[in-house]
């Protein structure tokens, strides 16, 4: 039996440890490229839009979110303290 | 900009600021959260509450910091208020502000993942935040990951950005030394700007040179230079006769200002400022003067001057 050594930060607790492959594994679900069962999702059979469709919050819409997020507060943010001086 | 010409503000906000530093304004966030609700809204408006306050700070402080010999100089040269604010204020202080970007995205990025902790439909925040509830941790170590590149990619965009747009400090950086700065407080203690259709800054042997040349042909002429000394090492103190005999009109001067002809570097500042508004087209065409500045810098220092046929020897050191 083969024992995968996790890995993790130094500073991690053991519980977050996980190994390279299970992380890529998880990054590859959660960007809807591949099914919790393990099969790929098809970009033409539709598999991919389904997934997309149902995980509401998945890999790429989060990304999109938070970019999102943070370039209106950095804007707003700069236009305002612009108009301050102003 | 206004702020920094209010007494009282560059008095309070600079303390304000130091205060801002320590409390945590990250702190409000499960306020905002309430107030706005768990969209957008919230996590947009801590970003911007975190972004806003190091933007302001750092532009006010750019503006206090401008370096007053500048907008002398630029007054000096007879710029109006407007000119010196477009062309001096605005550009010191888009340092400041661009020096700021990085940390403010840095910033506004924290606040977005905070807002998105307390409470979010969507974004990476939420996804570490359930991937916790679900104790996967893969799925938080994705999240981290993904939020990494993230981080570092809008840094790289905005440092690449800043390199662009303040380009022209790394290259066309023209430092004002003492010298000018002493002429410029010398020319603004009357109150008047020293006005001149040609302005060159260095004086050594090709500025003084041009300058000569200008000034003979009727054109008003500044010349600025930072050095207070003469000091032979990097100076060209001495007019070689060859080079006279280059085209006939670059001659040195027959009259030097008498202040050079006396001992003290300190009373040579009339070779630059003390003649200005001089007309020297009447100065002399044709001269078999030779004028050399030995080094002031050992001691006995004095600029001796020849004209008419004698000649002097430069004070070997």
């Amino acid at each position: 039996m083969q024992i995968v050594r996790g890995w993790c930060p130094i500073c991690s607790i053991p519980i977050s440890c996980q190994s390279r492959r299970e992380i890529f594994e998880h990054f590859l679900i959660l960007s809807c490229l591949k099914s919790k069962l393990g099969v790929f999702n098809g970009w033409f059979n539709g598999d991919f839009a389904k997934c997309m469709a149902r995980n509401e919050n998945n890999l790429w819409i989060a990304t999109a979110v938070t970019l999102k997020n943070t370039f209106f507060g950095f804007v707003i943010g700069r236009v305002v303290a612009a108009s301050r001086r102003a | 900009m206004i702020a920094r010409t209010l007494r009282p503000a560059q008095r309070h906000l600079p303390a304000l600021h130091h205060r801002g530093e320590f409390d945590s304004r990250i702190a409000l966030a499960p306020i905002i959260v309430l107030a706005f609700g768990i969209g957008d809204t919230s996590k947009i408006v801590t970003s911007w509450i975190v972004v806003v306050f190091l933007v302001f700070f750092n532009t006010f402080e750019g503006a206090r910091s401008i370096d007053e010999g500048f907008i002398n100089a630029a007054r000096l040269l007879g710029a109006s208020e407007w000119q010196i604010t477009r062309t001096v204020v605005i550009p010191s202080t888009m340092a400041w502000v661009f020096a700021s970007l990085s940390p403010a995205i840095s910033f506004a990025l924290i606040g977005v993942i905070v807002g998105e902790f307390i409470g979010a439909e969507r974004g990476i925040g939420r996804l570490i935040i359930e991937s916790e509830a679900r104790a996967e941790a893969s799925g938080m170590m994705v999240a981290v990951i993904v939020l990494m590149l993230v981080g570092v990619a809008l840094s790289a965009m905005i440092w690449r950005l800043q390199a662009h747009l303040l380009r022209w400090q790394q290259h066309n950086m023209v430092e004002i030394g003492s010298m000018e700065s002493r002429l410029t407080v010398l020319a603004m203690r009357g109150g008047e700007a020293m006005k001149a259709r040609c302005c060159i800054v260095g004086g050594g042997p090709a500025g003084m040179m041009l300058g000569y040349l200008l000034g003979r042909a009727g054109v008003d002429v500044v010349v600025l230079e930072k050095h207070a000394d003469f000091f032979r090492d990097f100076r060209g103190d001495t007019v070689h006769p060859s080079t006279l005999a280059g085209d006939g009109r670059a001659r040195p001067a027959r009259r030097i200002p008498a202040s050079c002809r006396t001992s003290g570097c300190s009373r040579c500042d009339g070779m630059f400022g003390g003649d200005a508004g001089a007309d020297r087209r009447s100065l002399a065409g044709s001269t078999s003067a030779t004028a050399s500045s030995p080094s002031c810098r050992s001691g006995t220092s004095s600029i001796s001057c020849a004209s008419s046929g004698k000649r002097y020897s430069p004070r070997s050191r």
